[in-house]
């Protein structure tokens, strides 16, 4: 048998290596149009998903509800502990509502004097998470509304809190939410109550690093951290965290956003933002000046 | 099983593409949203080695493609690169699949760690070549150490479950595959 088959290998051999180094070109192609032409592959990954994972939303819901319960029943062991921990939390609560309340008053009082109207932009579509990222590389979710409710790139993404990511990649019926864990979002950040500009930078960590600090001496652990609305990326004044130290000395954000459970995510409408179709080109000086005055003037008419 | 599929691979296809769809649907729950210090292994990387040592026939090259590349998409990688990586490991190993049929499992687990090593470092260092971002160190070490820890498990498994054992000498050609 051992001489047949090495017969027969003399012409099946080179015909199936051909075909497997084929099958190994092609694959890398994919890759190098992914890496030259990113926007149109990650278009057609957003309508790969799309077409894919609602099909399984039948089972998902289902199996993630009853491993979330499986959770919760293990937590009942510490239900004494967690009750007293809430009797205390409540206390404060107490105090802070009523503070709350009395600032709420004011805030009405003071908008009635400066006839102040709310951006009717700034209003939400809510969206629940189908799907996380599925592997531990890339931090993102899968929300269930896409292009057909008129989600588009770039928007602002809450927990009802704090802020969660940015909408990346629409589908029809599903769009992905880059979370500020990802190591590819950046953020441009105010940090209150000093004012300071920074970057926040994701890092696959559950506390992101804050980056390019002016003065890291203005700015303490505890100190809120905000969006700055800088480069028209999202609406200024989005609640982020609180800083905090990490062990390495860094600066870091503990996100307000209850990553543990992301269930619902608001998606907050907001002004067109820059639609990026093309891959990235060189940046050398702008070959039209008047490009730059247009994009202001358009802006003043939208609001 | 082991006996009806003897000549007909079909079965384990099938058995590897549902297997396949289990994988993407259980890591995409949305379980764990927060930031992992650590990777799970890649189950069907793990799988499609272990079969190709014992049905070679049982895991073609462009079905494996095809799954790994879904995989791709999903989860959200660079589409094609991994996959280009574990087909050529795929390949190396199923040149050896005739010579490591007499051998111990010691020896074949030791070359599927290499083998394993070889295409994270391999997908690790194009990356780099291709200025894309890689990720952190630690998780792709961990992804390796997982997936060389999850081997014998997927051995074991394939072996009692699926019915995927290695073929007596002259049970079927080799040459048959894909």
């Amino acid at each position: 048998m051992a001489r047949d088959t090495s017969r027969r290998d003399d012409y099946v051999r080179p015909i199936r290596r051909l075909l497997i180094g084929l099958l190994v070109i092609v694959l890398f192609g994919v890759f190098l149009l992914w890496r030259i032409d990113s926007p149109r592959v990650e278009r057609l990954r957003a309508n790969l998903v799309d077409q894919i994972v609602p099909n399984f939303e039948w089972a998902m819901a289902p199996v993630t509800a009853t491993t979330n319960i499986v959770a919760d029943f293990r937590s009942y062991r510490k239900i004494y502990e967690q009750n007293q921990e809430l009797r205390r939390e409540l206390r404060q609560m107490q105090a802070w509502k009523e503070a709350a309340l009395q600032l709420e008053q004011k805030n009405a009082k003071l908008l009635d004097l400066n006839k102040v109207r709310l951006d009717p932009k700034l209003t939400f579509v809510t969206g629940v998470v189908l799907a996380d990222s599925g592997s531990p590389f890339r931090q993102s979710v899968l929300l269930n509304i896409g292009a057909r409710d008129g989600i588009q790139d770039g928007w602002a993404t809450t927990d009802g809190l704090g802020l969660v990511g940015r909408i990346s990649g629409v589908g029809d019926r599903t769009a992905r939410v880059i979370l500020l864990t990802d190591s590819n979002s950046r953020l441009p950040v105010t940090i209150q109550p000093s004012g300071q500009r920074a970057i926040l930078a994701g890092d696959n960590s559950p506390a992101p690093p804050i980056e390019f600090l002016e003065d890291p001496d203005l700015v303490r652990p505890g100190d809120r951290v905000v969006s700055s609305g800088d480069g028209g990326v999202f609406p200024a004044g989005l609640l982020i965290g609180q800083v905090a130290q990490g062990p390495d000395r860094r600066l870091r954000v503990r996100l307000s956003a209850d990553y543990e459970r992301l269930e619902f995510l608001r998606v907050l409408r907001s002004r067109s933002v820059e639609v990026i179709d093309e891959p990235g080109h060189l940046i050398g000086p702008l070959p039209a000046r008047p490009t730059a005055e247009i994009a202001p003037a358009q802006e003043a008419t939208d609001g | 099983m082991a006996e009806q599929t003897a000549n007909r691979p079909f079965a384990f296809w099938a058995l590897y593409a549902s297997l396949g769809v289990l994988v993407i649907f259980v890591q995409l729950l949305p379980l764990e949203t927060e930031p992992r210090r650590w990777a799970a292994p890649d189950y069907m990387m793990c799988l499609a080695y272990a079969w190709v040592l014992r049905r070679p026939d049982a895991v073609p090259a462009l079905l494996v493609a095809i799954v790994i590349l879904l995989t791709d998409f999903l989860f959200q990688r660079p589409p094609g690169l991994w996959a280009a990586c574990v087909i050529i490991g795929l390949e190396v190993l199923r040149s050896r699949a005739i010579f490591m049929r007499g051998g111990t499992f010691l020896l074949e687990w030791f070359t599927v760690i290499v083998v394993t090593g070889l295409v994270v470092v391999a997908h690790r260092l194009i990356l780099m070549l291709f200025l894309v971002d890689p990720a952190p160190l630690a998780l792709d070490a961990s992804l390796f150490l997982s997936t060389a820890f999850a081997y014998p498990v997927a051995v074991a498994a394939s072996h009692f479950l699926f019915g995927v054992r290695k073929a007596a000498p002259g049970e079927y050609d080799p040459v048959e595959a894909r």
